[in-house]
Order: structure tokens, then C-alpha cells, then sequence
């Protein structure tokens, strides 16, 4: 299992990266002489090639290099040759590709390279610029599990721009509540608003946020340790020394953020043990 | 009679003086980089480490032996722009500066470190070299990586990054 996870992980990234299209792309003309044409190629050159080695070998890239000669207005090849190097810090290479597959196809890749520009590169801005134009072609759609207003309020929140991170989240919140309000909130909206509510000091409004978070995911490390600092902030060092410990326990134990991506790179506000005993002193 | 000795190998007093000076100059300095320019690339140092323990023992990715630094990203991103406040120099420029390198199967960084520049925008750019050279500095008082294992048990080898993210001369973030 040790050697195949590396590849388990670049395919379940493979897999990732096709996921969150709320609705149909605009297009509908395949390049590359039709659709039949391009699955072939895709069979070819990614199924039968380089989905079978680790991304980290230097024959994906060839296979991808090869895809890009057969068809040149291939979307997807100029994503699949970018997607390891985003993991390896190459974001010069990585971003070129993206702006190609962009340019290709704004309806499937824009969302995707705002992702990674938010959680990869903390290039909060161009997340911004790239959540707002995947808006407008795509109203309501998702990337990553998540809406496009969460990605948005994120970037806000770490921007400490306060009053639009929360317009964004409520629009996330709108979002996933649905037209008739029953629809499940994400536990990492919850967060997130708890985290901009300690930033605005607005404690009460944090906790209850952080207790809803925790009620669906008791164990969120971050959730507890969010949780312990409002607590302590409000003068209740008992509380906030459960919640460190809770979330304490729940690290040691190998329970994380819960992101799909967390095995790449950190979420803003992620935390380690460090900063949990750090806190504890 | 006077016998003169004369050493096999003399120094002129005051060359002597001055290397000596030199030398303790350049020990007390932190960890300054080669900066060597190879057809694979820029590196900082290229110095292969050798551990016994860990020389038939293959290299993972950090991703999949869960190896990123233990610290969260906000506390590596303050504690770097504090190491380059330390001197008071100020810097400027916006983008990343990326090292990679290995970490053993004993959890020891290894010293050969291949350098990366990048723009604000993605573009091709080249920070000053005292910024670079301060920011692996502060790579290198990372002393805590994790020791790896795969999932059946097997210690391993790792390759990893550490990314600065600077804004108009400072860290703003650190990636992974």
C-alpha cells in the first residue's frame, strides 16, 4: 500500500479535478475532430499511459506532452501536465498550463485555478478575480465540494476584508440551504464563520457558529481550538482548555480539516499539535 | 647559533590575521547558500547527505507519508518574517521563493536544495539574493521534520518543499 499510495493520491486528484460542475459546460463541441476522436485520444495517451504511473514520474509529463501534439485545443491535457507541478512548488510551469486550459475552456477550468490559487498559492486576489468570472459563466456552481461564494468569503477572511468574507459566506450559506432552506451546510462554512467572527471579536456569534461545526464533526481540530480561543477571550478558561484538549486528542488521533486537498497543502487556519500545546501554555 | 624555523607552509601575519577575521565572519553568518547554477537548476547547496541508515530506502512524495512541516502555515509564515526582521535589512519584491529538498528516513533536511523564483503573477523574477538567502537561513533552523513511514510500516526517505510567499519584501505565507 506504501508504494501505491502516492498513485492512489494522484488519481483521487484526478478524479477531484472533474468533480464540482454544478451544471453542464457551455460547450458542446468537442475539439479534436469529436467527441469519439477525443475519448480515444484520452484512452490512449491518460488511461492507458500516464494514469498508470505516479504523477511525479517524468513519463506523465511526456504522455501529457503527447495528448497536447495529437490535439493542441485539448483543454484537459494542458491541466493534467500542470496538476503535479502545483504539488512540487513549480507554479511558474503550472500556472502557464492553467491559463492555457483556461483560455481553452473558462467553463471547466476557471473555478479550478481560483482553487488553487486560493489553498495552493494564498493568491487570494487572482482566487477573487477567477471565483467572480467562473460566477458569471457558471451562476451556483461548486469546485471542490464547496460553492464559489465559500472560496471568495475565504479569501476575504484572509484578506481582513470582514464584511465581505461574511456577505460571502451568506451567499455560501444561501447557496447550499437551497430555495427551500433545507439543504445541508458544509461543517467548513461553519468554521470559517466561526473563525471570522473571532476575528471580529464577535465571540458569542463565534462559539454558537463553532458549536454547529462541531455538532456535525465533534473531532475538527481547528474547530475546538477556534473554539477554546473565543472561549478564552470571553473570560472562560475551563471551556477553553476542554476544547484544547479535545483538540488535542483529535490530532494525535489523525483527525484533520477534512478537506480533499489537505494532503497537498494546508488550509488557512490549519493547525498542528504545535500550535495547540502553544496555546495550552 | 640561531636556527631560524621555518614552517612548512607560512602565512604573512597580517593575511593571517585577515583570514582568520574572514573565517569567523563567514561561521557567524547563518547558513549562507552556494547559490550554484546547474542545467537541473538553481541550487542553494549541493551537498549530498549520506545516512547509512537510510541509503537503500526509496523517496516518497511528503504527500503521501504525511510530510509537511509540523507547524501550522500562519505560525511559519510570522516566525519567517520575524528571522528577517531579526537584522533589520528591508527587502522588497512579491512572489515565491520555493526550496526543495530531501528529508532522511531519521527526519534529518538534506542539505542539497534546489531554489525556485517566481512572481506575484506567475511570471519569471528574480528576488534580491540577500532575501533569498535569508529565507534559507530560516529553512534551515527548521529542525523538526517528521520522520516518514509508509503505511506498512517502512521508514522512507522523503521529498519536500517549503514555499515563502512575499509581498512587497515580506512573508505573508508559507506553503505547504
Amino acid at each position: 500500500m506504501g508504494k501505491s499510495l502516492p498513485l492512489f493520491l494522484s488519481l483521487s486528484l484526478l478524479l477531484l479535478a472533474h468533480r464540482g460542475h454544478g451544471q453542464p459546460a457551455v460547450r458542446t463541441v468537442a475539439p479534436c475532430g469529436g467527441q469519439h476522436h477525443q475519448d480515444s485520444l484520452v484512452a490512449r495517451y491518460l488511461t492507458n499511459g500516464a494514469h498508470r504511473i505516479s504523477y511525479l514520474s517524468p513519463r506523465w509529463a511526456l504522455y501529457c506532452d503527447s495528448l497536447i501534439a495529437a490535439c493542441p485545443t485539448f483543454a484537459y491535457a494542458y491541466q493534467q501536465k500542470a496538476m503535479p507541478l502545483i504539488t512540487t512548488g513549480q507554479y511558474q510551469e503550472t500556472f502557464a498550463l492553467l491559463d492555457q486550459a483556461v483560455a481553452l475552456d473558462p467553463d471547466h477550468w476557471l473555478a479550478y485555478r481560483g482553487f488553487l490559487k486560493c489553498i495552493f498559492t494564498k493568491d487570494y486576489e487572482g482566487a477573487l478575480v477567477d471565483f467572480g468570472q467562473a460566477a458569471r459563466l457558471k451562476p451556483n456552481g461548486r469546485e471542490m465540494d464547496h460553492t464559489y461564494p465559500f472560496f471568495r468569503g475565504l479569501c476575504q477572511l484572509e484578506l481582513g476584508r470582514f464584511a465581505r468574507a461574511e456577505a460571502e459566506f451568506s451567499r455560501d450559506l444561501a447557496q447550499q440551504r437551497g430555495a427551500d432552506g433545507t439543504g445541508d451546510v458544509h461543517f467548513n462554512t461553519l468554521f470559517y464563520l466561526g473563525v471570522l467572527h473571532v476575528e471580529m471579536k464577535h465571540y458569542d456569534r463565534a462559539t454558537a457558529y463553532l458549536a454547529q461545526c462541531l455538532r456535525a464533526y465533534p473531532q475538527h481540530p481547528e474547530a475546538n481550538y477556534y473554539a477554546a480561543l473565543a472561549c478564552r477571550a470571553q473570560g472562560k478558561e475551563a471551556a477553553a482548555r476542554q476544547h484544547l484538549a479535545a483538540a488535542q486528542k483529535a490530532l494525535v488521533a489523525g483527525y484533520r480539516l477534512n478537506e480533499d486537498n489537505i494532503f497537498y497543502a494546508n488550509y488557512p487556519r490549519q493547525i498542528t499539535e504545535f500550535e495547540v500545546r502553544r496555546a495550552a501554555r | 647559533m640561531h636556527h631560524r624555523v621555518v614552517p612548512y607552509f607560512s602565512i604573512p601575519a597580517p593575511a593571517t590575521v585577515l583570514f582568520f577575521a574572514l573565517f569567523c565572519l563567514a561561521a557567524s553568518l547563518p547558513g549562507r547558500g552556494q547559490r550554484i547554477v546547474l542545467p537541473g537548476g538553481e541550487f542553494m547547496d549541493t551537498t549530498v547527505g549520506r545516512n547509512p541508515a537510510c541509503e537503500k530506502i526509496g523517496y516518497a512524495p511528503y504527500f503521501s507519508v504525511d510530510g509537511k512541516y509540523p507547524r501550522g502555515s500562519e505560525t511559519l509564515a510570522a516566525d519567517a518574517q520575524a528571522f528577517l526582521r531579526r537584522n533589520k535589512r528591508s527587502y522588497a519584491g512579491s512572489g515565491y521563493v520555493t526550496f526543495r529538498f530531501a528529508v532522511d528516513c531519521a527526519g534529518f533536511r538534506q542539505p542539497r536544495t534546489q531554489v525556485l523564483q517566481t512572481g506575484a503573477h506567475y511570471q519569471a523574477f528574480r528576488f534580491r539574493p540577500e532575501l533569498v538567502e535569508e529565507l534559507y537561513a530560516f529553512l534551515q533552523t527548521l529542525k523538526e521534520w517528521r520522520t516518514a513511514a509508509t503505511r506498512d510500516g517502512q521508514s522512507a526517505n522523503y521529498l519536500a518543499y517549503l514555499t515563502f510567499k512575499i509581498q512587497d519584501g515580506k512573508v505573508v505565507a508559507v506553503i505547504p
